[in-house]
This record gives structure tokens, C-alpha cells and sequence, in this order.
């Protein structure tokens, strides 16, 4: 009898401390998941910021080559306003890298104004600053990292020959507010130099510029429809941004207009290498991102470690059009899985 | 240890197991209690970040307007208040993250962290130029600090608006904790009310099991039944005391009742034995009465007829009859049962002489008497002897009176003569009559042993002395049966058997009865 109740009472306490058992392990794995989550963060010496308003593929994939290449080199790059609502001019984000206390600046100035004095700002206060693709001449940043207008005017002669037809060709050039007067004049003439070199037989072009890009939100999209259903339709339409080629396209796609308006884009955005694969435009420019944020983040990090840098890193330019775009395809999709590769 | 988990009793077993019940349901409500308090806790905890943030805010703002009252006003109040607000702020981004790492949050707490030192640099710096009079700069320095100050909302508001999203998905896993832990402290109470009840039960039963049983018991020895068994429980409790003192009740009571029926049987034996005595001797007085005319009446008569014969000369006549009213008067005054052996030598000399005179004198009695023996001192059963004698004159010496003798003898018994009843003085009554053979000795014995019934006790029937040949009617059957009689009262009036003994050599040799008187 008395062993009955003993085996019954401790078969009820055993159940009892099973389940307090089995709570409190459950309980503390995860309240602790909760509470003392893990810090299993990378924590990094530097602290980089990358500033560019242009939030286009391309930016996107410059950041992220350039934030693989920061990370794989001990800094943290961060967006300036990627994380708040906010949207910041390039001068206010250059202040807020300085408030910060950043390490270093990775500009593209996208915008007209004057930024020599913010530069020089960050750099007296020992930040430096790298910019992107567009420079700000005479300011104190330590190095450059892009292409020469030269050899994209050259680039964009050579396809402009490919295209020209007999008599006038009216040819447009979409720029932005970034875009320095001398570095547009530089381009147009190289352009301008590579068509008369090359020579196109009886055929003459008229070369205007347009900006299509002011500043202000959807300016580039409201500004090629406008232009391209007008009464003065050019016969090449050269964009200077993804974002104007991605309109660019959609607008002759909407209104027809693809055996009329022959559009050379830029970079290879998923939108534009479709086009050309449909051949609904001739060619595009397009930069290699990986170099650029390789390039530029390197540069922030040689000036950091030895105090010097080049004062500028070329990036090359490539055409991709409808002869080369397969093979550009299946480059870009073996770099792209061996960069998987590496992050796996 | 085993001794004393035993010699509990019920009440501090009650308690023992209540307190014991009590402490495991007070344990799981303290478990259940502590986690869930943890559990708050830890959602609280969970939205700190968020209020830790929202203070932020506030004391940034705070700093803010504490310097814009101070640039407009250049009060006092105002400069306190921003010093104040000041050390709050730095008191707060001081807990923040000041590492670069992955996480986009503690990246955003570190840029608050530093963005404030900026900020608050710039505003003292706005402070000191108006302290210093300096409009231009700390108007300067007053649109950097609110530009940094809206800088610092921007990432205040992100880090708020993260951390609110974590939180969130962080409050969802603790609801979800929540109900599990719901669950299982369901369980563990249930668990716990099972073995609550189980031993509640358990103490109940072994509690009024024995309870029962011992009523159960009650009721069976109310009915009468003493024989029933009550097992000792043998947990030292106070029902265990209660069924032993039960059990020892039983026993006593099982004890006193045979005591009392040993007493009763022993006392109604007693009481048979005395009733059968008195049976036997009114039974002979009856018989004798019943055979003979009124002894009384006789007696009277006979000596009316002895004073007659005085009156008339005639001295042999009035000597008979004196003798006849002697022997009459004998068995009128002895019917209490006690004689003296003197008393019955004299019945059995005045018989003798009865029967002398009416056979002529042809019975030849001699008696042969111990001269150290008193015999007026030695008490024995009345109508003993002349029973015994009557018998040797009727059945030894009957059929020749001539040459037949009686003889009596009385003497001391010694050791030989009766082992067992010694001192005793031995009686005995011999003729050189018919005697006996040894078939009809043991049936007058047998006879003699009816009458006692084999325990001692008298069987009363109509059997008695028959004093036959005084009436000249005795018949052969009354020899037994008045030997009978005096072997049953010598049995009944000594407590004991075998005080008289009848031998004989055989037929014609004559017949030999002693009778011992124990003086003891």
C-alpha cells in the first residue's frame, strides 16, 4: 500500500518537475534569444560614409561592391540616408558624416552646388573624402576615382557613327545639374571630334543638350516625355543616368517611337539590357560598379593607413550593344555567381 | 527513524501532509508567479529601447528650446535649463553604441551618439558667442546645432522606428513563450491538484479504514458476537491506540465471561449436588413412610403400648416395645442426615434386638468395637449401618438363623485397608451367610454407581431404604437397591467414591461390607 503511494507521489512529482524542467529550458532559450540576443555583429575599426542621392541599379550596385570591399577591409559603409526618410543634399550629408566623425567620405556629387567648402570642411577635420565619377575640382579631396569625359565622348562618337544616317542628325544629349559646364564641353567636343574623325558619309549632327535631371523628384521622366513628344524629336537621344535611360526606353516603347528615336543608354540595368537584346535601342555605356566601389574604398583606405593617395583611380568604360550583349550576359552572370561563391 | 515515521498520529499526519500539499501548490504558484513576472518584466524590458528613445527625443528638444530661449532672452532660467537638459542628453547617448559594427541599429545609436556631441558642441559653442556678444557666430552656430538637432530626429526616429519593429517581432515570440508557459503551469498545477486529491484520499482511507473496521468490530460484539479479530493497524496513531485498547477490551471481556461461566457451572453443580441429597433423602423418607405406617404415629403408639405394659407388670412386653419406639423414634429425629457412629451402633443394637425377639432369638449378632475410638465424636451419614445389617440378615444369614453370624466391627483403618482416605475409621459388617458371587457383587456395585450417576451425583429415583423386614415385606430386589442408597450418601455426604466396598469369597462363604468414615 504504502509503496503504491509512494511510486504514485513520486510519479506526479516527476511529471511536475518534468514540465518545470522542460519550461524553464525552453523559457531561457527563448527569452535570452529575446532579451540577450546575440551579438554576433561584426565590429569594424572604420566607419565610411557613402553619399549619393542617386539611388538608380547602378548606385545601388556601386554601394554594394564598395560595401563588400569596406567590410572585407575592416570599415563599416553606410548610406547616408538610407536609413532615415529623410533625403539629404550632398552638402548636408558631407555634414553629417563630419557630426559623425566618420573616417571617410565617398562622394558623388549629384547635384550643381559648390561643395569645395563642405569638402574642405570634412577634410580639415581629418575626414577624407573620394569622389565618385563626378569630381569637384578644386576642392581638397584626396583622390577621384571615375572616367574621363574624354574617353566617354569618344565611346559615344563611335556609336554615334554607327547610327548616323544621311543628311542631319539631331542629336540630344540628356545631362543633370551635377554635370560641371567644362566637363559637358569636354564631352560634346570629344564626341563631336571622334564623328568628324571617323566620318560619317553626308551626314551632318546637331548636337543639343537638354538637363533632365534638375533636382527635383521625377524631373528626368516628365522632361524626356516632354522631349520626345514634342515637335523637335531628336534622331539619338544619349542619356547620361540609368534613370534617364530606363525613361527613355519606356517612353519610345509607349509611343512608338523606336524606329524613330535611336536611344544610347547608360549602364546595364536589367530594363536596358533587355532593350538591346530586343534591339529596341542600339547600345549602352556602362561601367564596371565592382571596380568603382573596389577602387574607391581602397582609395579611402590607403590614404587612411599611409596618408597618401593617387589622386586618381580610371575606371573603364564599356559599349554593350547588340553584338556583344550576349557575351556580356553570360560575363556578368559568372562574375555575379563567383562573387556568390566568395560570399557563401 | 522508521519508529517514529510510524508513531505519527493523525493529526500530525493531517498537517504533515497539508503543509506538504500547501508547500508544492504554493512552490508551482511561486514558479508560475516568478516567470510570469519575468515574463513582464522581460516585455517591458523589450520596450525600453523604445522609451529610452522617445526620452531621447524629448530631452533633445528640450536642449533645443532651452537654447533658443537663451539666444532670445539671455535668461538665467534658460541657460540653466540648457545646462541641465544638456548633461541629460549626454547622460543618455552615453549608453548608446560607440562601435562600428553590422547592425544597422547600433550603427544608428552610435551616429545619435556622436551627432549629438556635435550638436551640443555646437550649441554651447551658439551659447558662448552670445555670451560674448558675438551675434554673428551664434547666429551661425545656432542654424549648424538645428540643423544637426534635425539631423539627430531623422536618426532618432529610424532608430525608434527599427527598434519598435524589433521590438515587435520580439514581442510576438514572448506572447508565444507566454502561452507555452500558460500551458505548462496548467499542467504543473494540474499535476500537482492529481497528487493533491490522490493523497488526499489515500489519508482518508487509511484513516476511516481501520475506523470501519473497528466499528464494524463494535457492532458485531454489541450483537453479542466476542468473537471477532480486530487487526492492529500499526500506525502508531490514535486509531491505532483506540483499536488496541479495543482489541485488550475484547480480550478481557472474552476472559471475565469464561470466568463467569466456569463460576456459574461450578455453582449450579453445587446447587445439583445439594438438591440430588436432599432428593435422596426425601425420597427415602418418603419411601419409608410410604411403606410403613407413620413413624410418628407408630412411635406414639408403641410407647402408649410400653406404658400399658408397665401398668400391667408385664416388663418384657414394655421392653420391646421400648425398643421398637427407640427405633422409630431414631429415624423420625435423624431426618436432617447426620448421626454419630454411637447413635447408629444403637439403631443397628435395637434392630437387632426387634428381630431377635420376633425370630426367637435366633439372630447371632456380636459387635467387636475399637475401645480408643470415641465413637460419640465421629459423625457420619444417619441410616448407614442398618441398611448394611438389614441387608446381611436379609440376604447372608436368611435362610439359616441358626447357625448364621453377624458381626460388626469397628476400628481404626490402616494404610492398607484404604490408602486414600486416611485417618478413617473402618466399619465392617460380615456374616458366614450365602455370599456373593463376583457377578453379583459388581452389579450391587454398578447399582451403587447409578445412584451416584458416576459424578457423585444422586440419581433420584424411587429407590430407597426399604426397612422390609421389620414389615415382613422385604423383596430380594431391595438389597441393592438400599445399598445403593447408603453407597450414594456416603458419596454425596464425603465428596468422594468408593467409602464402601462389598466382598465376598463366593457362594455360601459368606459376605464382608466395610464402610470407611474419613475423619478428615
Amino acid at each position: 500500500m504504502m509503496k503504491k503511494v509512494t511510486a504514485a507521489v513520486v510519479s506526479c512529482l516527476s511529471v511536475i518537475g518534468l514540465i518545470l524542467l522542460g519550461t524553464y529550458i525552453y523559457y531561457q532559450n527563448h527569452v535570452n534569444q529575446i532579451i540577450g540576443q546575440p551579438r554576433d555583429d561584426t565590429v569594424y575599426k572604420r566607419h565610411y560614409l557613402f553619399i549619393s542621392s542617386d539611388i538608380s541599379d547602378m548606385w545601388q550596385d556601386v554601394f554594394r561592391a564598395a560595401s563588400k570591399a569596406a567590410g572585407g577591409s575592416g570599415a563599416y559603409l553606410e548610406w547616408c540616408g538610407q536609413e532615415t526618410s529623410a533625403r539629404y543634399s550632398d552638402e548636408e550629408g558631407i555634414e553629417i558624416g563630419v557630426a559623425e566623425k566618420v573616417d571617410g567620405i565617398l562622394l558623388y556629387e549629384s547635384t550643381e552646388k559648390d561643395l569645395k567648402a563642405a569638402v574642405s570642411d570634412a577634410q580639415s577635420r581629418g575626414i577624407p573624402v573620394v569622389t565618385l565619377l563626378r569630381d569637384i575640382e578644386d576642392s581638397p579631396r584626396i583622390s577621384y576615382v571615375g572616367f574621363s569625359n574624354y574617353e566617354r565622348g569618344r565611346l559615344y562618337g563611335d556609336q554615334l557613327v554607327s547610327l548616323l544616317h544621311r543628311g542631319e542628325n539631331k542629336v540630344c544629349v540628356l545631362t543633370d545639374n551635377g554635370d560641371s559646364e567644362g566637363e559637358l564641353n569636354l564631352l560634346y567636343s570629344q564626341m563631336t571630334q571622334t564623328v568628324r574623325e571617323k566620318g560619317a558619309d553626308g551626314a551632318t549632327i546637331s548636337l543639343s543638350a537638354v538637363l533632365a535631371d534638375s533636382g527635383e523628384d521625377f524631373d528626368a521622366e516628365e522632361t524626356i516625355r516632354n522631349l520626345l513628344m514634342g515637335d523637335s524629336v531628336p534622331d539619338i537621344l544619349i542619356c547620361e543616368t540609368s534613370v534617364q535611360t530606363d525613361c527613355a526606353i519606356q517612353t519610345i516603347i509607349d509611343n512608338n517611337l523606336v524606329d524613330r528615336v535611336q536611344v544610347i543608354g547608360y549602364y546595364t540595368a536589367d530594363m536596358t539590357l533587355s532593350a538591346i537584346q530586343r534591339e529596341l535601342i542600339p547600345a549602352a555605356l556602362t561601367i564596371d560598379t565592382d571596380s568603382l566601389g573596389h577602387s574607391a574604398v581602397g582609395a579611402l583606405n590607403e590614404y587612411l593607413d599611409t596618408g597618401h593617395v593617387s589622386d586618381y583611380y580610371n575606371i573603364s568604360l564599356e559599349t554593350v550593344n547588340a553584338k556583344n550583349v550576349y557575351q556580356y550576359l553570360r560575363m556578368k552572370n559568372l562574375s555575379e555567381d563567383m562573387a556568390g561563391g566568395e560570399d557563401g | 527513524m522508521r519508529k517514529g515515521r510510524e508513531n505519527r498520529s493523525i493529526q500530525s499526519r493531517l498537517i504533515m501532509i497539508m503543509a506538504g500539499m500547501m508547500l508544492l501548490v504554493l512552490a508551482v504558484n511561486l514558479y508560475v508567479f516568478r516567470q510570469s513576472r519575468t515574463m513582464v518584466q522581460t516585455i517591458d524590458s523589450v520596450f525600453v529601447s523604445n522609451s529610452t528613445i522617445v526620452k531621447l527625443s524629448d530631452t533633445l528638444d528640450k536642449v533645443g528650446s532651452s537654447m533658443y530661449d537663451y539666444l532670445s532672452t539671455r535668461g538665467s532660467s534658460s541657460l540653466e535649463n540648457f545646462y541641465r537638459y544638456e548633461e541629460d542628453l549626454r547622460e543618455i547617448t552615453t549608453s548608446f553604441n560607440d562601435q562600428n559594427t553590422s547592425s544597422p541599429i547600433l550603427m544608428l545609436e552610435k551616429n545619435i551618439r556622436e551627432m549629438s556631441e556635435a550638436y551640443l558642441e555646437a550649441s554651447e559653442k551658439a551659447i558662448q558667442a552670445k555670451r560674448g556678444r558675438n551675434v554673428e557666430e551664434y547666429r551661425r552656430k545656432y542654424a549648424d546645432s538645428k540643423r544637426l538637432n534635425g539631423y539627430i530626429d531623422d536618426a532618432v526616429y529610424a532608430l525608434n522606428s527599427r527598434r519598435f519593429s524589433q521590438n515587435s517581432r520580439n514581442y510576438q515570440m514572448l506572447q508565444n513563450t507566454m502561452g507555452v508557459l500558460e500551458a505548462s503551469s496548467m499542467m504543473m498545477i494540474l499535476a500537482a491538484f492529481v497528487m493533491a486529491m490522490f493523497l488526499a484520499v489515500m489519508l482518508i482511507r487509511a484513516i476511516f479504514g481501520p475506523l470501519k473496521e473497528l466499528a464494524g468490530a463494535a457492532d458485531r460484539v454489541a450483537a453479542g458476537d466476542f468473537n471477532v479479530d480486530v487487526r492492529e493497524t500499526g500506525s502508531g496513531d490514535e486509531i491505532a491506540v483506540v483499536t488496541h485498547a479495543f482489541r485488550k477490551m475484547l480480550f478481557s471481556i472474552r476472559e471475565y465471561i469464561e470466568r463467569q461461566r466456569a463460576s456459574m457451572e461450578k455453582e449450579s453443580r453445587m446447587k445439583e449436588n445439594a438438591l440430588a441429597m436432599q432428593a435422596h433423602l426425601k425420597e427415602a423418607q418418603l419411601n419409608f413412610l410410604q411403606a410403613q405406617i407413620n413413624p410418628h404415629f407408630l412411635f406414639n403408639s408403641l410407647n402408649a403400648g410400653s406404658q400399658l405394659a408397665a401398668l400391667e407388670g408385664a416388663d418384657r412386653t414394655q421392653d420391646y416395645l421400648g425398643r421398637m419406639a427407640d427405633f422409630f423414634r431414631y429415624d423420625v429425629q435423624k431426618t436432617g442426615g447426620s448421626a454419630s457412629l454411637e447413635e447408629e451402633l444403637e439403631l443397628v443394637d435395637n434392630y437387632i434386638y426387634i428381630l431377635n425377639v420376633r425370630f426367637s432369638g435366633d439372630i447371632h449378632f456380636e459387635k467387636i468395637l475399637d475401645q480408643d475410638i470415641r465413637l460419640s465424636d465421629i459423625t457420619m451419614p444417619s441410616m448407614t449401618l442398618q441398611p448394611i445389617v438389614e441387608n446381611a440378615v436379609q440376604h447372608g444369614i436368611h435362610d439359616d438363623h441358626e447357625h448364621g453370624r453377624i458381626w460388626l466391627y469397628v476400628e481404626m483403618a490402616d494404610s492398607e485397608d484404604a490408602p486414600d482416605v486416611q485417618p478413617a475409621v473402618m466399619i465392617t459388617v460380615s456374616d458366614n451367610g450365602a455370599g456373593m458371587t463376583a457377578g453379583q457383587i459388581m452389579q450391587l456395585m454398578e447399582s451403587g454407581k447409578r445412584k451416584t450417576n458416576g459424578t457423585g451425583i444422586p440419581e433420584t429415583d424411587s429407590d430407597g431404604i426399604t426397612s422390609g423386614d421389620l414389615a415382613g415385606t422385604g423383596k430380594e430386589e431391595t438389597a441393592g437397591v438400599a445399598m445403593g442408597n447408603v453407597m450414594a450418601r456416603l458419596t454425596l455426604y464425603y465428596g468422594r467414591e468408593g467409602l464402601l466396598r462389598v466382598s465376598s469369597d463366593g457362594p455360601g462363604l459368606g459376605t464382608q461390607v466395610t464402610v470407611f468414615l474419613p475423619l478428615r
